[in-house]
């Protein structure tokens, strides 16, 4: 047998977090190192991944098959694909970047990094494997710390207000999920959890589909976030320390299109027939709805999170156009947000560390102070805004290709909410980092190098895949094209 | 044959030993060592005969994996509560500890019966048992107004129900003429049903379900769970509700051609129950109150496995009543722990454990994760072990509910773990924790996350004993 590399990317961290949980808490730097070099040796094995991933064949592949409960057809399957590598890859980026961005940490930091790199493992474990048990545990693990993590380690008199109803919310939509999951395995009548199995093999008479994918639409829809289960989202980002927001926008909300794509569409393709105008309306208010409220926003970091509201609508729209360049689009702005996101919150999080405000009314000249941050978030707010040379661009343009000759007046509508975009980031980098200094900053540093490397790292990797798309295009176009094969037999 | 019912015969002679030490002056300190070591005895003596086969008494008493699985269990059980009990418990109890020992191993001998009671006057005699000393045990503390109360309470409902339990039976006796479940078995197949008979079914099932806390019979719950000093609540909540689940079972598995019939009922009942206790449980600010009303809820998710009336659905409730007994077990534990240290069972006395005693605090946010139903935990699998069984039945919606009510209750479980994690503690030092219960919490933390990612061992016996019980 070939060298396991996707449980190795499962067991690195969570021995990570054994070894963290076995350190005294007085340890601090010893428990930060331990969780910089676990999550370091994770982003080694996804690179690898990556790398080392045959693009010739195609499929799934590093394929890890262990019997688990035979007679529940519940076995241990670990494989990945074209969809699945590059979000294993933007965790493992969200989550060593992360680590680092919350070097300050000093209360509790032994639970905090416990806590965080847990989660990301339920992530990875989402994205890489091919059973729905397994998909059901690792789709809740990943929930499950946010409550803990923004309820004590975040920032605003509402956090536990904010904690409760992410996690709520969400638990409110997994319940959906495994409900659609048991059903899927009823109704396939083949007695496995398979997933691949599944595909090959299922049929589902029309009138299941339609209950089912309305199921998984509720579901994923929440997490996605999708109108009207959004409210969590821009209130948890706000709240959450700057590394659980990273995580949480970067890659926490791609469950929610991941979880369609992989499961619900391929799947149920005629259930996407019965709902794709449903999908396409609430994606329509995600994305004019997000990008109006953003303007009214003081706190940057809900700018941010209703900006993503707006965004993740992207990925709804071009999921409802049923073409291939829309879903492929939808694909990649998945990708393209979640390193967009991560830059934001992470440059918001090294200007909060020393003005502890956050609200743009009250900031002004920051950049005169911290040219750094204010470069990194600049650079986030042009990759945000759709920038070419920047990946969103790509992704957006897809998007609103398919979106315009599927629905024209629907897609002319989303394309002008980018003016809207536009107008909020420009406007929000000009009222707090230009502009008079406001007396109160005058005393402030710039962040330091070592502050600077996540950021630089995010930067590096929006520029490399904005430039050269089809590093993760490809990978991912391998496996839109089963899925829109299996819409156009419908 | 003595073989056979030596775990009976041992924890008769048990309770009469701790009935002859009452009238000496023995220490609590001896007694409760005694009280250990024959409870570790009884567990060593029933895995034992976990093999054995064989019926007993002119077909009224069975041994079979099933009936010892559960014996098993009880054993465990009681062994955990009593190994709860230290010196700092109540002055009550601790004065008259050997009668309180006498009625805890009379009560296990009479839920032991009930796993074996094959004949229905041994069914209820050793249901009576169980239930009037435990109505004993809830009143114990006589000089403290609630836990009187708690008692008389507990006692008329419960007489209640064994009565209309009677009542029920004597109707089926009507049409059976005999009092062994198993002639009862062969002759429900071949007869004609009508509405009187369906009538005297559902009177027949009131004890058990008093046993459980489902609803309507579930209303003692609260007071008495809050009444009783907490290791009794613990034993009541764990050890008792799995030999209600027991009797159940075998109920449901011999007259299932009558019961099958009734489906809707019981599962509106079950959606009922389940529904009721985590709706009323999101207001409780006393702990032991709370998990009252959860363990109705739980009570819920058991009865849908159970009325599935398939073989899937059967074990997965053993699963999981197996892993709730630990689960519970552990949030009693550190609860009497708390109670102990600061005299209090509020929400609020828990403020700051995860500072005080992390080990405890973590063990407790574990458990309580894990009856609400989140993975990676023990409680998730159990749950969609049951829903995946009454989902193979076409229940959608019925597991629809059941989903969204676990969203619920993981609101009001937050709940207990955000005072432990949120706030700082009022004072500084450490609490102390003994080497038992320190073993207990690592025991119990591994035994939630482990049984939860690889539940095949704790299925595989469940799966077991319920082949047994089919038979």
């Amino acid at each position: 047998m070939n060298f396991p590399i996707l449980s190795s990317i499962l067991i690195v961290p969570t021995l990570g977090v054994l070894l963290i949980l076995f350190c005294k808490p007085e340890q601090k730097t010893a428990i930060r190192v331990i969780s910089l070099i676990a999550t370091g040796i994770t982003l080694l094995l996804a690179i690898s991944l990556m790398v080392t991933y045959d693009r010739k064949v195609g499929g799934y592949q590093f394929m890890e098959f262990i019997p688990w409960i035979p007679q529940w057809g519940i076995n241990y399957i670990l494989a990945v694909d074209g969809l699945s590598i590059p979000l294993v890859f933007l965790n493992a980026i969200a989550i060593f970047t992360g680590v680092l961005a919350s070097w300050h940490i000093e209360d509790r930091t032994k639970e905090f990094y416990a806590l965080l790199i847990f989660l990301a493992t339920g992530v990875f474990g989402v994205f890489m494997t091919q059973d729905l048990f397994f998909f059901a545990i690792f789709y809740e693990v990943a929930v499950l710390p946010m409550y803990l993590l923004i309820a004590i380690w975040g920032s605003g008199k509402n956090r536990e207000y904010a904690a409760f109803k992410l996690t709520l919310m969400l638990f409110f939509g997994s319940a959906f999920v495994m409900g659609g999951i048991l059903y899927l395995y009823k109704a396939a009548g083949l007695n496995t959890f398979n997933l691949m199995e599944l595909k090959k093999l299922a049929q589902y008479p029309k009138e299941v589909q339609k209950i089912l994918f309305l199921l998984f639409f509720i579901g994923f829809g929440s997490i996605v976030p999708s109108f009207p289960m959004h409210t969590w989202s821009p209130e948890g980002h706000a709240c959450a320390p700057t590394a659980v927001s990273m995580l949480h926008a970067g890659v926490l909300m791609k469950l929610g299109g991941y979880g369609l794509l992989r499961i619900a569409i391929p799947l149920l393709p005629s259930g996407l027939h019965d709902w794709a105008l449903l999908m396409m309306g609430l994606s329509m208010c995600n994305i004019v709805y997000g990008a109006f409220t953003a303007i009214a926003q003081d706190d940057m970091k809900f700018m941010v999170g209703f900006s993503s509201v707006s965004h993740m609508g992207m990925v709804l729209f071009g999921i409802s156009t049923m073409t291939l360049t829309g879903i492929n689009g939808a694909a990649f702005q998945m990708f393209a947000h979640g390193l967009v996101t991560a830059l934001y919150f992470s440059s918001i999080g090294v200007m909060y560390n020393k003005t502890h405000t956050r609200m743009i009314s009250e900031l002004g000249g920051i950049a005169n102070v911290m040219p750094r941050a204010a470069f990194f978030f600049a650079i986030a707010g042009m990759a945000g805004l759709g920038l070419p040379g920047f990946a969103p661009f790509v992704a957006e343009l897809m998007v609103f290709i398919a979106g315009v000759s599927k629905y024209p007046m629907y897609g002319i509508i989303a394309v002008i909410s980018v003016v809207v975009t536009a107008f909020y980031i420009i406007r929000c980098i000009q009222r707090t980092y230009f502009g008079n200094t406001n007396p109160k900053w005058k005393e402030l540093t710039d962040a330091t190098n070592f502050e600077v490397v996540p950021l630089v790292i995010l930067v590096i990797a929006l520029f490399v895949f904005g430039m050269y798309p089809r590093l993760v295009l490809d990978l991912m176009q391998m496996e839109t094209k089963n899925i829109i094969a299996k819409l156009a037999l419908m | 044959m003595i073989s056979y019912i030596l775990p009976e015969i041992l924890t008769f002679l048990m309770a009469v030993f701790f009935l002859l030490t009452a009238f000496k002056k023995v220490s609590m300190e001896t007694i409760h060592k005694i009280g250990m070591f024959f409870s570790l005895i009884n567990i060593l003596i029933v895995f034992f005969t976990l093999n054995l086969n064989g019926n007993f008494f002119y077909g009224t008493y069975k041994i079979d994996f099933f009936s010892q699985s559960i014996k098993l269990i009880l054993a465990i059980g009681l062994f955990f509560v009593i190994f709860m009990a230290d010196k700092r418990i109540e002055e009550t109890i601790k004065k008259n500890y050997s009668e309180f020992l006498f009625f805890l191993f009379s009560a296990n001998l009479g839920m032991m019966m009930l796993s074996s009671a094959l004949e229905f006057i041994t069914l209820f005699l050793s249901l009576e048992l169980s239930s009037y000393t435990m109505f004993i045990l809830v009143g114990f503390l006589k000089n403290r107004k609630i836990s009187a109360e708690a008692g008389i309470k507990y006692l008329f409902i419960g007489a209640v129900a064994s009565a209309i339990t009677l009542y029920g039976y004597s109707i089926i006796f009507s049409y059976f003429g005999d009092t062994s479940l198993q002639a009862m078995r062969i002759g429900s197949m071949f007869l004609v049903k009508d509405v009187i008979l369906y009538i005297g079914f559902i009177f027949f099932l009131t004890a058990f379900f008093f046993k459980l806390a489902i609803l309507p019979f579930s209303f003692w719950a609260p007071d008495v769970y809050q009444g009783a000093s907490t290791n009794v609540t613990a034993y009541i909540a764990t050890v008792s509700k799995v030999a209600g689940v027991a009797v159940l079972l075998r109920i449901f598995v011999y007259f299932f051609p009558i019961f099958v019939d009734q489906e809707k009922i019981l599962i509106l009942i079950s959606i009922l129950t389940m529904t009721f206790g985590n709706l009323v449980a999101v207001q409780q600010k006393e702990l032991k109150r709370l998990l009252a009303y959860s363990s109705i809820a739980q009570a819920g998710y058991m009865l849908v496995g159970m009325i599935m009336f398939n073989k899937s659905g059967m074990a997965s409730t053993l699963f999981y009543v197996a892993a709730y007994l630990v689960m519970n077990f552990t949030v009693f534990l550190v609860i009497d722990q708390v109670e102990k240290e600061k005299g209090s069972t509020e929400l609020t006395a828990l403020k700051g454990l995860s500072q005080k005693a992390p080990l405890l605090s973590l063990a407790l946010l574990l458990a309580l994760l894990s009856l609400g139903g989140v993975p990676p935990f023990v409680g998730f699998t159990g749950k969609w072990f049951i829903f995946s069984s009454a989902i193979n039945k076409g229940y959608l919606t019925l597991v629809l509910i059941a989903f969204l009510n676990s969203v619920v209750s993981v609101y009001y479980y937050l709940l207990v773990a955000r005072q432990a994690y949120l706030f700082l503690p009022d004072e500084s030092e450490k609490m102390k924790v003994t080497v038992p219960v320190r073993v207990y919490s690592y025991f119990a933390i591994v035994f939630i996350i482990a049984m939860g990612f690889y539940p095949a061992p704790l299925l595989n016996w469940a799966e077991k004993a319920i082949r047994y019980l089919v038979g």
